[in-house]
Order: C-alpha cells, then sequence, then structure tokens
C-alpha cells in the first residue's frame, strides 16, 4: 500500500499553496443576496461548485467574491466549505480530474443507480411512491424561484406578525 | 506504456484491496437515502396533497428554517403531510420533514405547529436523521459495497480513463448486490425517525426549537410548544423512545426562560384553523 501511494504521489501534480479564504458552493439551492439576510433582494443563484474568495462574515452570512466574474454579494456561510472538502460535481472538465474522482466519491455506491435498482424491485407501489415524492419536491411551483418564494415569505410573515412585524423586539 | 499500464493495474488492484474508503455517507448518499425514507413512508401513508396545506407548513418551515443555524441543506428544506391519523412528525436527512395529518388535528394553533416544525428543523441542524442513516446504512451491510468501490476509485479516479468503464460496472454491480442493503437501511431508518432519538438528542432538538421560535427573525410563542407537548400521551407510540413528559417540560421551561417570548397571534390561529379544517373530519 504505501509503494502504491508514493509511486502516486510522484505521478500526480502537486497542488499549489492553498487560499485560506477560498471556498466552494457545496448546495444546490444557494443564492447570492444584496444583503447578510435571506430577507434581502436576490443577486443571482449560485452555482454548486462556484469558487469564491470570503471578504467578511455577518451572522450566518459570509460576504463573498465570485471568482469566475466580478460579482460581490452575500450567502449563506453554511453553503461554503474549503475547497478540498468539495465533494459534490461530478465532473468539472475545467478543473481536471481530481474534481471528477471527488465527485466519483460523493456519489459512490448510495446513488441514482441504487435508487433505480432498489426501486425496480419494489413492484408498482414503490414505483408510484417515488412518483408521488418526485411530485411533492417539485411543489410549490415557485419553490425554486427564490425572489417569489421570499416574497412569499415576507406576505406570510406580515400577516402573521411575525419576524421584523413581530411585536416583540 | 503497456508495460506501465500493467504495473499501474496492479496497484489499482492492490489499493482496492487494501484501502477501506470512506466510511461515512455524503450529503449526496444522505439524500439518496432520504428520497428512500420518504419513497417508503409515503407507500405507507400517502401524502396528503392538499396543495394549500403542503404551502403553509412549507412557509411556517420556511420562516424557521431560514432563520437557523442551517438554513440550507443540499436540495433545501421540504416539508409534507402524511395522511395518516397516527399524532407524529419527523425529519429524515437533507431536511425532507413530514407531519402526519393526526398531528395536525391535534394542534390549537399555528405557534404549535411552529415549534413541531421547530424541534424537528433543529435535529437537522444537529445532523441527527444524518447520524441514523448512517448507523442504519452501517448495521444493513450497506457501507461494505460504499467502501468496495471506495478501495478502488481514491486510486485510480485519477489515473486510468480506462477505469471509468470498470468503475461504472462496478457501480452496476454493487447496486444489483447491495439494493436489499439499501431498502434495510431504508426500513431501520424511517423506523427510528418515527420513534425518535435518544433523550438527550431529543431533549437538545426541545431546546433548539425553543430557541428557534424566539428568535428576533421568526417569533412565535414557545410556551405554545411546551402546550402542545404536554399533552402527548407519556408513552405515545409516537414519541415511544422520546424522553420522559416531565423532563421535557422541565428542559422546556428553563429554555423559555432565557428568551423573550412574543404572544400568540389571533390572525395567525385563525389561518391555522382555517388550514384545520381544509383536512375534514
Amino acid at each position: 500500500m504505501d509503494f502504491t501511494l508514493l509511486v502516486l504521489a510522484l505521478l500526480l501534480p502537486q497542488d499549489p499553496q492553498p487560499d485560506p479564504a477560498a471556498r466552494k458552493v457545496n448546495v444546490t439551492g444557494a443564492w447570492y443576496v444584496k444583503g447578510p439576510n435571506w430577507r434581502s433582494d436576490t443577486v443571482e443563484k449560485a452555482e454548486e461548485g462556484d469558487d469564491v474568495t470570503v471578504l467578511g462574515t455577518e451572522g450566518k452570512y459570509s460576504k463573498v467574491k465570485l471568482k469566475k466574474k466580478d460579482l460581490t454579494a452575500y450567502i449563506e456561510s453554511a453553503s461554503l466549505v474549503p475547497p478540498e472538502k468539495f465533494i459534490r460535481k461530478k465532473t468539472d472538465e475545467k478543473e481536471g480530474q481530481a474534481l471528477s474522482a471527488q465527485g466519483a466519491e460523493a456519489t459512490r455506491g448510495v446513488n441514482q443507480k441504487m435508487e433505480d435498482e432498489y426501486r425496480s424491485q419494489g413492484g408498482p407501489a414503490r414505483d408510484q411512491s417515488y412518483k408521488d415524492l418526485d411530485a411533492w419536491l417539485s411543489r410549490p411551483s415557485y419553490y425554486s424561484d427564490r425572489a417569489q418564494l421570499v416574497a412569499r415569505l415576507k406576505e406570510f410573515q406580515k400577516e402573521g406578525k411575525l419576524g421584523e412585524h413581530s411585536p416583540v423586539k | 506504456m503497456t508495460q506501465m499500464r500493467t504495473w499501474i493495474a496492479v496497484f489499482l488492484g492492490l489499493a482496492a484491496v487494501g484501502c477501506g474508503g470512506s466510511a461515512t455517507l455524503t450529503e449526496s448518499q444522505e439524500y439518496f437515502m432520504a428520497r428512500g425514507v420518504a419513497a417508503l413512508a409515503i407507500e405507507k401513508d400517502h401524502l396528503w396533497t392538499d396543495e394549500k396545506v403542503e404551502e403553509y407548513l412549507m412557509l411556517i418551515g420556511l420562516s424557521i428554517a431560514f432563520e437557523s443555524d442551517r438554513p440550507d441543506t443540499w436540495k433545501g428544506y421540504h416539508f409534507a403531510v402524511l395522511n395518516t391519523e397516527e399524532v407524529n412528525a419527523f425529519a429524515a436527512p437533507s431536511g425532507f420533514i413530514f407531519v402526519t395529518k393526526g398531528a395536525l388535528r391535534s394542534m390549537n394553533n399555528e405557534d404549535e405547529l411552529a415549534g413541531v416544525l421547530a424541534h424537528e428543523v433543529a435535529h437537522v441542524n444537529l445532523r441527527h436523521p444524518e447520524l441514523a442513516a448512517q448507523r442504519a446504512a452501517q448495521d444493513s451491510g450497506l457501507m461494505e459495497g460504499v467502501k468496495l468501490l471506495a478501495g478502488a476509485a481514491d486510486v485510480a479516479g485519477t489515473v486510468l480513463s480506462i477505469f471509468g468503464t470498470r468503475q461504472a460496472a462496478n457501480e452496476m454491480q454493487v447496486a444489483k448486490d447491495y439494493a436489499p442493503a439499501f431498502g434495510k437501511s431504508i426500513v431501520d431508518g424511517l423506523k427510528s425517525y418515527k420513534l425518535g432519538y435518544s433523550r438527550d438528542e431529543e431533549l437538545a432538538a426541545d431546546k433548539m426549537a425553543v430557541e428557534f421560535v424566539t428568535r428576533p427573525g421568526v417569533g412565535y410563542d414557545p410556551n405554545a410548544f411546551r402546550a402542545f407537548i404536554s399533552r402527548l400521551p407519556a408513552k405515545a407510540d409516537s414519541y415511544g423512545t422520546h424522553p420522559g413528559l416531565e423532563g421535557r417540560l422541565q428542559a422546556i421551561d428553563d429554555e423559555i426562560k432565557k428568551h423573550k417570548a412574543a404572544p400568540v397571534d389571533a390572525e395567525r390561529t385563525k389561518r391555522f384553523l382555517a388550514m384545520k379544517a381544509g383536512l375534514g373530519q
């Protein structure tokens, strides 16, 4: 084993010194927003795997600079991980095979193939339950539209005297 | 070049045998476990698919989750009603949160529902469902399949492009061989989510629920959560492994004292009762 690792270490290119402020977006549903809270206006959807530099933190939000374009915005700190801990994306041709290998690890064994196999073994009832599941996950129709979701949430909170409308500060 | 490939193939073979690989589930793997658990819960009890009720649950749930310490999960929080008269609520991994129709019927106002959802969001924040999924995957033997693949691919992914084909083939075989173990981990996972967690985990979720609902960005009355918990039968099946009622109430009381509590609001109760009326008799 040690000999194997030694040979591979020699074969693989060495990583440059890591940037301590570098992070990657680690969830699929995060958004860049103008301020450090969910009520702030959206800037744009964050892509899983986006490279950012953290400029500072305010509460649960990080102020970040997006590397791929000239954009500075806020994002939930919990959506970010150090690059070496990013193991989601299946392929990333721009960054080479290392990330592909990480992606393989992220989904290995327990993945769509496993679900398909398990589903096929369960008969019509199981198949229907997965269909119902997917239908549920796609409701409400505006769920993936952050601006619409936040607008609806603000309206709901106002009606119910919640959040900034609460009598208790 | 051929000789080089032969050597590398030998190394890969050794690595596959020698490496244990990762023994923990990634969030992606947890997501597929969560989908299995959710599908099984739906197969058993079916969803109550009133979109207005679902949206109402989501709006309360997200009001809390967005202000929690884990505002997002890999694919986001989702809230659903299970069409059963059993009184229960539970969280699966990845932020899939279920409340039963029986539980909704037994509540008196929106603040009680918010407290219950906050308790489940707290479990997600504390990663209790993920830890239970991990245990279920370990006990069912599912992790053996993951490790088999991990041992090979730790080394292979960066070296030989031809290995991609072999990896895919292995994935197919593992899916076939380990689908029963996947199924068992789903059954065991759902059972543990529905029964509840350890006493310490439940108490931690109770305290965190009180904290979440009283955060400035939320503003529900934590006393409503206490009121709901106090009405639970001492030995209800649905909360069978939850801590004793007295202990829970005492811990909740202690936590409530630390926070400013907003009163139950009439408008909120009105919309809750409208939702509840839609559940039928």
